[in-house]
């Protein structure tokens, strides 16, 4: 027989899906084709010509695909966490500045919250693209035109008008869009620079004071010393802290980071002069008039340790947890934590201007080009610890899929090495085993295994947990196969060619081997196979309930787990919907295969 | 036609034990599948067993093949003498044959004890009479004599001697240099017998001697034999079951479904050359094309499939098949084709058939002798001519005119009225009482005994007694 | 005699994965009040289809395509489940192989038959319980009060195809269809059903249409003969014509006749065998469905599918070379 490709196959059953079996000459060739088949063959062919094994398969290959393929090209941390981006919706177009239409020499800043960008044009039009949280890429009317200048929270935007007010949208939790009455009231000068970060702004005078507001009690934002107050010219917003720069060009420190406030001694001390400041989460850097770069503050991802350049810098400019500048080549330099792709700084561009902001990353080159690199978005959204669903479904994935795994080859290996002794030896061994069986299968499985996560669990770390449930999942779940091997041997025991085989003087062991277990296997490995459905759909019940894989380790019972709280399944469905659907998806396709494994096999299934 | 024995049962049981009802219930209730047969088989004969369902005449085929083990009686084998065979049971009994004696003789004694209140399931008298001939068939008269170790010791000898006389025979076919060292291990053993006859003559010529000595004949008693040893000699005995359709493994081709045995005796290699090649002659032998090695029982009609299964049954070369409702289950045209090959590979291989059937006129057509079985007790044996002209059981005659025929004179069926008893518990006496229409006070009492009534014609009826 | 049933040129197909099977092709019957009509031939040959197609019991990939079933002069075969549920059991009733299988283990033989009998009689409950223990007697049940109120695991395999005759009788049906009824009980046992049978029919005017493979049990059942083979009727006749006195005969119905031992079969002559097995139903032959196992095959048959022809008033043959009765 000829040998077909794979796609003539399918597309041939395609075609047999619509066309009606009724035709005459062609279904003898099925005959003449039988009478070459092995068992097995046969086996293979009904189950490949059943559609729901075939959607059971493809569902399974996908979902195999999905966690094991995908989560090489997507390596995860489990460890990390980042809070601005928690809860975000689905969506990308992080980057998307072409969506704006602005030409990159009209560019007169562009800033980038969490999830989002702005630009402000030189004519003072504001214009917005990212994912749209908190309706902040809706402008109000009054920040349609005359703009002077920007400034970008987490979630928030302040447009600085050139009349001197401000308008601000977006989150407001803590009113921090909207400049308070009680400070406005106060102001000493006009306003001329706005500053923004997560979840507060901030607002510098012409006389050089700076006013702050939003959530600033707490990072002691508030606090700013009076000998700063009409000295500062310039400054920069970072979570926890600000840092500015001072009329003698020097710098200072506010907020709670403490580390920004160890800045080397020659920025306090005058010796050199500092002429742009730039903050990230724990650090600070900054910029003085012959090109040099000064980086202090917490020493996580190297950012205190400021690269060798090797020529002069013209800008700096800082994200989260990284730290960028930009040399008079136009090269753009890096460091820091590589979050979110912030340090895939695209290579070979000569950069006149660079915009970054918390995970987004914009350049202009001198030619007037324009590029961006960073965060492109969530495909299907970020946890409430601002970690990306996808990535962790492939990987809670793996490891849902994997616990089923090893759970089935013990509960299979037991069950079919008991339900083996059971079914062979009889008599008093028999009675004992299936006692055995018996206790096992009343023990509640559920309170059991969450007692015993509880003793055992708590002195394990989360991996050792996870084999663990493995293995009681394995220890617990082999009597039913143990029963149906039992059944299965005593059935086929007394099948006419066992006794036939025994007449001919065939050895005991070789009608064991090929007269017995063959019909046996095949019942076993439709049972394992549907067993591992339910195996995944245990670890799932484990896991939702929190006893199970242990967050930071993803599971797709874990991640369920979120579905616990209302507010979650209110306002976030990607986080539970999104891995209860892949629990559905392998589950079936799981059990559309046994079930047309086991039909496949059923000799019966050959004669319609 | 040479009346030479192939298969001898003797007082043949088989009960299967009833699974109780509830933990109160005291007594074990047995199904009586064989409830005490004895019949003899010859050589190149075809015995035909008919009954209704239920009567145990499956069950009887199967004991004897020793594919369940029999309860209680013996079945010996003469297709190999024990000097070819050596089973392992003959020298443990010859060696300690005083204590076998002894411990004959207690059965006997708790027999006798036992006989006044005949409990329902009493298998002492069973047991004494098993042993009896387990012994007796190694011994002959010898059991009855004076110094017991001594005649064990020499009996001993003596087959030893016979097996030395099969190994130099077997020499002797190679190589016929071999004839003097032949010739010198059978005077050797005609000596020892020399001296076994001294012995006999000096025991008493009582009535139970010259019993006894009838049955010393070298052949196996199979239920004496160790598994093993049954293994390899179901070589010889084999068996062709009713249903084609379960009686073939359907993973395995026609080609490994032949082979197996073959192999599993080591006859031949696996997958060596002549051994396809004596499956490809044993196959044409049963009608079975070529081309047919490499396919799987389920592309078979159920004709062909039974080919198959004679085919393997043959392959084995055996004396002696049991064919289990072999055509029962083929529709009427695939039938004759079937019962001709039957017929066709006895006389070429000169087999023995136990046929077993329900349908009599099958019976009668492939049967030299037949024995017609009623709820466990053969009640009628006889030759198949004999049996159909002068049926002396009432049952057999109940039979004869139960069957529809096509015959030209449509005659009415005569009816049996009633439903087979259940064989948990038969009635007392002769078990088919309650649905004959001759029944005297007798039947209901006494079980009736198996009499030769005719030459080579038995039944167990108490209307027969003379 | 008028005609109780009449079946014309039915076609009963089963549409399966591999392709249409024809279990009925073109098969014509007809049955007269009072007879039994004896249908015979192997697996396969599609009598016991021929049976359910009167009643419509249809597996799902199973459909009347053409042809067909006259009842008391009405059409049957176009009639739709609920005109058919008053037909079976009340006009027509049946009765199967398996006693045990066709009973419902978890009733009891009362709450059978009465079921039936409330249903089409519209009996009450009394009244059918009364009529059950009559019907239980019409079977020659010597206890029919105590079957009655006995489960179907109780009672024997010749017991319960009495009780099964006794509920497929309860409502007098014209009609009596028995499918292998007796194939798997004991000789002694069959004699007392088939015995039974007869003087019901007697009694109670009832036809019967009784299908075996057991040309023995034809003989002693059937005023008239149908054999088929591979879906289609291949001769019809009177019981007496097809076994003794028909001058010819079709050569399947010669080949089931000799191959059978029977009891004056000579042991030392071979029996008549007819060649190979019944086809594929999905591989039928072209030309006369018997032409590759028959010995009297010229090209013809091979070629051409003969009609079923009349041969002599009441007996046809459908066969281009009826076989002469005096050959054998």
């Amino acid at each position: 027989m000829k040998k077909e490709s794979f796609f003539a196959k399918l597309g041939r059953s395609f075609k047999s899906l619509f066309r009606s079996s009724v035709t005459g000459k062609k279904e003898i060739n099925v005959l003449e084709e039988e009478a070459i088949q092995s068992p097995m063959r046969t086996i293979i062919k009904n189950f490949f010509s059943n559609t729901l094994a075939k959607v059971g398969l493809i569902g399974f290959i996908f979902i195999l695909l999905f966690s094991f393929v995908g989560s090489l090209f997507f390596p995860m941390d489990p460890l990390y966490t980042e809070p601005i981006l928690k809860n975000v919706q689905p969506g990308r177009g992080y980057l998307d500045y072409g969506s704006c239409d602005v030409k990159a020499e009209d560019i007169k800043q562009l800033a980038s919250g969490a999830t989002f960008s702005v630009v402000l044009t030189n004519d003072g039009k504001l214009c917005a693209w990212g994912q749209d949280q908190d309706d902040v890429l809706e402008i109000p009317s009054n920040a349609d035109s005359g703009i002077k200048e920007i400034a970008v929270g987490d979630r928030h935007i302040l447009a600085l008008t050139n009349s001197g007010s401000i308008v601000g949208w977006g989150r407001a939790n803590w009113q921090q869009q909207n400049l308070p009455v009680s400070i406005k009231g106060m102001m000493r000068g006009k306003v001329v620079h706005v500053y923004a970060n997560e979840e507060y702004s901030a607002a510098l005078t012409d006389q050089g004071y700076l006013y702050t507001w939003g959530s600033v009690t707490s990072t002691k934002l508030d606090i700013i010393p009076d000998d700063y107050q009409g000295h500062i010219v310039d400054a920069d917003a970072a979570a926890m802290g600000m840092i500015l720069l001072m009329d003698d060009n020097t710098v200072r420190a506010i907020g709670s980071g403490g580390d920004f406030k160890n800045y080397p001694e020659e920025l306090e001390n005058g010796e050199v002069k500092v002429v742009s400041v730039k903050a990230g989460k724990r650090n600070a850097m900054a910029l003085d008039d012959e090109g040099n770069v000064y980086a202090w503050g917490g020493t996580s991802f190297n950012l205190d340790t400021v690269p060798d350049f090797g020529e002069k810098i013209v800008q700096i400019d800082s994200g989260k947890n990284a730290f960028f500048a930009v040399g008079e080549s136009g090269k753009i330099y890096g460091w820091g934590e590589d979050a979110e792709s912030i340090l895939d700084i695209p290579e070979d561009f000569e950069a006149e201007q660079i915009f970054v902001d918390f995970f987004q990353g914009y350049a202009i080159s001198k030619s007037g080009e324009m590029t961006a690199w960073g965060n492109e978005g969530f495909i299907l959204g970020t946890d409430d610890q601002g970690r990306d669903v996808l990535t962790r479904l492939m990987h809670g994935g793996k490891i849902t899929l994997l616990v089923g795994v090893i759970a089935v080859l013990i509960s299979s290996a037991i069950g079919l090495t008991v339900g083996m002794i059971a079914g062979f030896k009889g008599g008093w061994i028999d009675n004992l085993l299936m006692r055995i069986a018996e206790i096992i299968v009343s023990i509640p499985f559920m309170p059991l295994v969450i007692t015993l996560s509880y003793m055992i669990g708590s002195s394990m770390d989360s991996q050792s947990k996870m084999y663990l449930i493995m293995i009681i999942l394995g220890l617990l779940s082999w009597p039913g196969l143990a029963r149906l091997v039992r059944a299965q041997i005593l059935i086929e025991r007394e099948k006419d060619f066992v006794l036939a085989a025994r007449a001919m003087g065939i050895k005991e062991g070789s009608i064991i081997i090929r007269h017995i277990m063959p019909n046996v296997i095949s019942m076993v490995l439709v049972d394992m196979t549907l067993s591992y459905a339910v195996m995944m759909l245990q670890e799932a019940a484990l896991s939702f309930l929190g006893f199970g894989v242990q967050p930071p380790n993803p599971s797709w019972g874990n991640m369920l787990n979120k579905a616990q709280q209302a507010t979650t399944i209110e306002n976030y469905w990607w986080q539970w919907i999104l891995p209860a659907v892949c629990v559905l998806i392998a589950a079936l396709s799981i059990n559309l295969i046994g079930n047309a494994l086991g039909d496949a096999i059923d000799p019966k299934s050959n004669e319609k | 036609m040479e009346n030479e024995k192939l298969i001898s049962i003797h007082n043949l049981k088989k009960y299967f034990p009833v699974k109780k009802s509830s933990f109160l219930q005291k007594e074990q209730l047995y199904v009586k599948a064989n409830d005490g047969i004895t019949i003899d088989i010859n050589r190149g004969e075809t015995f035909g067993l008919v009954g209704e369902s239920g009567c145990g005449k499956s069950t009887l085929g199967r004991v004897l093949l020793q594919l369940y083990p029999q309860t209680q009686g013996n079945t010996i084998y003469y297709g190999k003498t024990i000097y070819e065979y050596k089973p392992a049971y003959v020298e443990r009994i010859l060696k300690n044959l005083p204590e076998q004696k002894k411990k004959l003789d207690a059965l006997v004694e708790k027999a006798k004890a036992v006989k006044e209140d005949e409990t329902h399931h009493n298998f002492k008298a069973d047991d004494a009479d098993r042993v009896f001939h387990e012994i007796v068939h190694l011994t002959g008269g010898l059991i009855y004599a004076k110094d017991l170790a001594k005649a064990g010791k020499l009996l001993l000898e003596e087959y030893h001697a016979g097996c030395k006389v099969v190994e130099e025979a077997a020499k002797l076919e190679k190589d016929s240099a071999n004839r003097a060292a032949y010739e010198a291990a059978v005077k050797k053993q005609e000596e020892i017998r020399a001296q076994l006859d001294e012995m006999r003559k000096e025991c008493e010529q009582s009535d139970a001697f010259l019993k006894a000595e009838q049955y010393w004949d070298h052949g196996i008693d199979l239920g004496m034999l160790k598994k093993e040893e049954l293994r390899l000699l179901r070589q010889d005995i084999q068996i062709i079951f009713q249903d084609p359709y379960s009686s073939l493994n359907p993973r395995l081709t026609v080609g490994q479904l032949i082979s197996e045995p073959l192999v599993g005796h080591k006859l031949f290699k696996k997958g060596s050359q002549e051994l396809e090649d004596y499956i490809i002659e044993i196959m044409d032998k049963c009608g079975l094309e070529k081309y047919f090695i490499h396919r799987y029982p389920h592309q078979f009609s159920g004709g062909q499939r039974q080919r198959i299964g004679i085919a393997r049954a043959l392959a084995l070369n055996p004396k002696f098949i049991v064919c289990d409702e072999a055509v029962s289950a083929l529709d009427v045209s695939i039938q004759s084709q079937i019962l001709n090959l039957l017929q066709e590979l006895k006389e070429k291989e000169n087999l023995t058939y136990l046929f077993i059937s329900h349908d009599l006129s099958v019976v009668k057509y492939i049967s030299d002798r037949i024995g017609v079985m009623y709820l466990g007790n053969m009640v009628e044996s006889a030759r198949s001519e004999d049996i159909f002209k002068n049926p002396l059981h009432p049952y057999t005659e109940a039979l004869l005119n139960a069957i529809p025929t096509t015959d030209a004179d449509n005659k009415e069926l005569q009816i049996l009225e009633g439903d087979i008893p259940s064989p948990v518990n038969p009635p007392k006496g002769c078990k088919f009482h309650t649905r004959c229409k001759y029944a005297m006070d007798i039947c209901r009492e006494k079980n009736p005994e198996w009499m030769e009534i005719e030459p080579q014609h038995f039944v167990a009826c108490h209307l027969r007694k003379k | 005699m008028a005609k109780l049933l009449e079946i014309n040129n039915l076609h009963t197909y089963f549409e399966t994965k591999r392709g249409l099977i024809k279990a009925v092709n073109g098969v014509s019957l007809s049955i007269e009040e009072g007879h039994t009509l004896g249908v015979v031939g192997e697996s396969g040959s599609g009598k016991s289809q021929t049976a359910m197609s009167i009643l419509k019991l249809f597996e799902k990939n199973q459909k009347i395509y053409d042809g067909e079933i006259k009842f008391q002069g009405k059409v049957i075969s176009n009639y739709n489940a609920k005109e058919m549920s008053k037909v079976r059991g009340n006009d027509i009733s049946m009765i199967f192989q398996e006693p045990m299988t066709s009973l419902n283990p978890i009733f009891t033989v009362n709450r059978q038959i009465s079921e039936v009998l409330m249903l089409h009689q519209g009996m009450s409950k009394k009244e059918a319980e009364q009529h059950s223990i009559e019907m239980l007697k019409a079977v020659k049940i010597a206890n029919p009060e105590q079957v009655n109120k006995s489960y179907p695991f109780q009672l024997s395999g010749g017991m319960r195809q009495r009780v099964m005759i006794a509920m497929a009788l309860a409502c007098k049906p014209k009609l009596l269809i028995a499918d292998e009824p007796t194939t798997a009980l004991d000789v002694t046992i069959q004699a007392q059903i088939l015995y039974l049978m007869n003087e019901l029919k007697r009694e109670m005017g009832t036809s019967i249409m009784f299908i075996t493979h057991d040309l023995g049990v034809i003989n002693q059942m059937a005023d008239d003969v149908a054999v088929m083979y591979c879906g289609q009727v291949v001769e019809t006749a009177p019981v007496d014509k097809i076994f003794q006195d028909s001058e010819h005969i079709h050569p399947y119905t010669e080949g089931l006749l000799t191959s059978i031992p029977r009891l004056n079969t000579d042991r030392s002559s071979k029996l008549e065998v007819i060649p190979g097995a019944v086809p594929h139903p999905l591989n039928l032959p072209k030309g006369c469905k018997f032409a590759p196992r028959c010995k009297y095959a010229t090209a013809e048959c091979r070629e051409n599918e003969p009609e079923l022809k009349e041969v002599s008033p009441g007996h046809a043959i459908r066969c281009f070379h009826p076989v002469k009765r005096g050959k054998q």
